[in-house]
């Protein structure tokens, strides 16, 4: 190797050295610049996750809420209209009951558009507040509005002449405590109200032990004549005898024990109640019943005292009994003592429809001396309710004759057919 | 009368209640449980929070 090529050696290696050095120092850069890069990325990503988190969360609290509300109320924080906490509740529901009811007195036939009086249609606010882990506080606003009532449409008029307005059913507070019952105060079912009308069939809105609802304000017409001024309406001629019905009252019920509840009330005008409810499930049977004795002295003359009950039982098979029975007395009266007694086969299946229970029931009544003395009043009848249970709907079909019988006056029989349809919103 | 007829039936009813499942009474002509046409399935509107 010659001296002039040893310096020109050092000089490439240095040459190659500065070419590895600025390389390896770019190459660096480059390096730290992809990490830094992908340290981005993924603070970015992990926001991303975390964001998505937040909405899931936010979405699967509205989805609880929407459960546990029933179904279809608006979520969360897009609600317009809130409680003012989690223990106070507000319930609006109410239905709608409408139905046509042709009839033949014997003399006259045709046909009415009527509200059905067994189940009227109308408006209910109910309202609570858990005051305590033992005490709720509630208040009950239900309002019925029937045009062409059952209870008061006739053959004479094809408009009702009854309330074309708002009526009361209920105007009541109650404060509820588990262990020591429930105090109500205000309009609403007296404590003997229901008495005669425990009722398992599922058919009740088109005919049970009340069986005057369907056609209340039909008057039986003379026979021969067809005259129907001044003789007993339908409703008149039968009573179920059912308490005191709904009132300004004080009431009562004790807590429930092993499914039975007492109850009492004292009512406005000095009218005073007791009842007793029994109501329970056991292995392939249902029970409910209800016996009840009311003292309406301080209002009316006769009856002054009803005693009455009534029991109905559900096999899982779907055959279904009802009997209830009541009488009323005024041992001063020159009256006889009104009573009923009254009878009911059902029968309820899924089997038919699968949009829900088809129930089908047959009925017999008996109702004595209840508008005079000696009247003795017969009924039976055909009922078919077919459910619509996803709709909250019940379409429904009845058949029912009258019979009057009294002495020194001849009726013609009343046959009535009722069809319709209740819709629960 | 009256007295004896409602002692019999409470006791009764008492015998029956040691093996039945209590359950909730639903007065017949009241507006009927479950689903409504326009609400959830336990019916009605509720407004709570």
């Amino acid at each position: 190797m010659t001296n002039g090529r040893i310096p020109m050696l050092r000089s490439a290696l240095a040459a190659g050295a500065l070419t590895l050095t600025l390389t390896g120092q770019a190459w660096a850069q480059s390096e730290a610049d992809r990490i830094k890069a992908l340290e981005d990325l993924i603070r970015k990503q992990q926001q991303q996750i975390e964001a998505q988190q937040k909405a899931l969360d936010t979405m699967q609290a509205e989805l609880k809420t929407i459960k546990e509300s029933g179904g279809v109320t608006q979520p969360g924080r897009n609600r317009v209209v809130l409680s003012r906490d989690n223990d106070v509740e507000l319930t609006i529901e109410g239905q709608v009951n409408r139905a046509l009811l042709y009839y033949d007195d014997g003399n006259a036939q045709d046909v009415r558009h009527v509200d059905n009086d067994a189940s009227s249609t109308r408006l209910a606010f109910k309202g609570s507040v858990k005051a305590t882990d033992d005490l709720k506080i509630g208040t009950n606003i239900e309002v019925q509005f029937e045009s062409n009532s059952t209870a008061d449409v006739n053959q004479a008029d094809n408009t009702a002449g009854g309330t074309n307005n708002f009526t009361e059913r209920k105007l009541e507070l109650y404060a509820s405590s588990k262990r020591f019952g429930t105090l109500t105060l205000g309009q609403g079912s007296t404590a003997s109200d229901g008495m005669s009308e425990a009722d398992l069939s599922g058919t009740d809105l088109v005919g049970y032990s009340a069986v005057a609802d369907s056609a209340s304000g039909l008057s039986f017409a003379t026979t021969g004549t067809g005259a129907i001024t001044g003789n007993p309406t339908i409703g008149g001629a039968f009573s179920n005898l059912d308490g005191l019905s709904r009132d300004d009252r004080l009431r009562f019920d004790t807590p429930n024990w092993k499914g039975i509840t007492l109850s009492t009330s004292v009512v406005d005008g000095g009218e005073w109640d007791l009842a007793a409810a029994y109501s329970a499930t056991y292995d392939s049977f249902e029970v409910d019943s209800k016996i009840g004795f009311a003292n309406q002295s301080g209002t009316r003359t006769f009856p002054e005292t009803i005693l009455g009950g009534s029991v109905s039982v559900l096999h899982d098979s779907g055959i279904n009994l009802t009997a209830a029975a009541a009488q009323g007395d005024d041992d001063d009266s020159t009256r006889d003592s009104q009573n009923f007694w009254y009878g009911k086969l059902g029968y309820i299946t899924e089997a038919i429809f699968p949009i829900g229970q088809s129930r089908f029931s047959v009925d017999y009544g008996q109702y004595d001396d209840v508008a005079a003395n000696n009247d003795e009043a017969s009924t039976y009848g055909l009922q078919f309710v077919q459910s619509i249970s996803q709709w909250g709907t019940e379409l429904y079909a009845g058949y029912r004759r009258y019979e009057l019988d009294r002495p020194a006056a001849t009726f013609d029989d009343v046959d009535i057919v009722l069809a319709g349809a209740r819709v629960k919103f | 009368m009256r007295l004896r007829a409602l002692a019999l039936v409470l006791t009764v009813a008492a015998a029956l209640a040691a093996c039945g499942t209590p359950r909730e009474r639903h007065p017949v002509g009241e507006i009927p449980d479950g689903p409504g046409l326009l609400t959830g399935e336990k019916g009605g509107v509720k407004i709570t929070r």
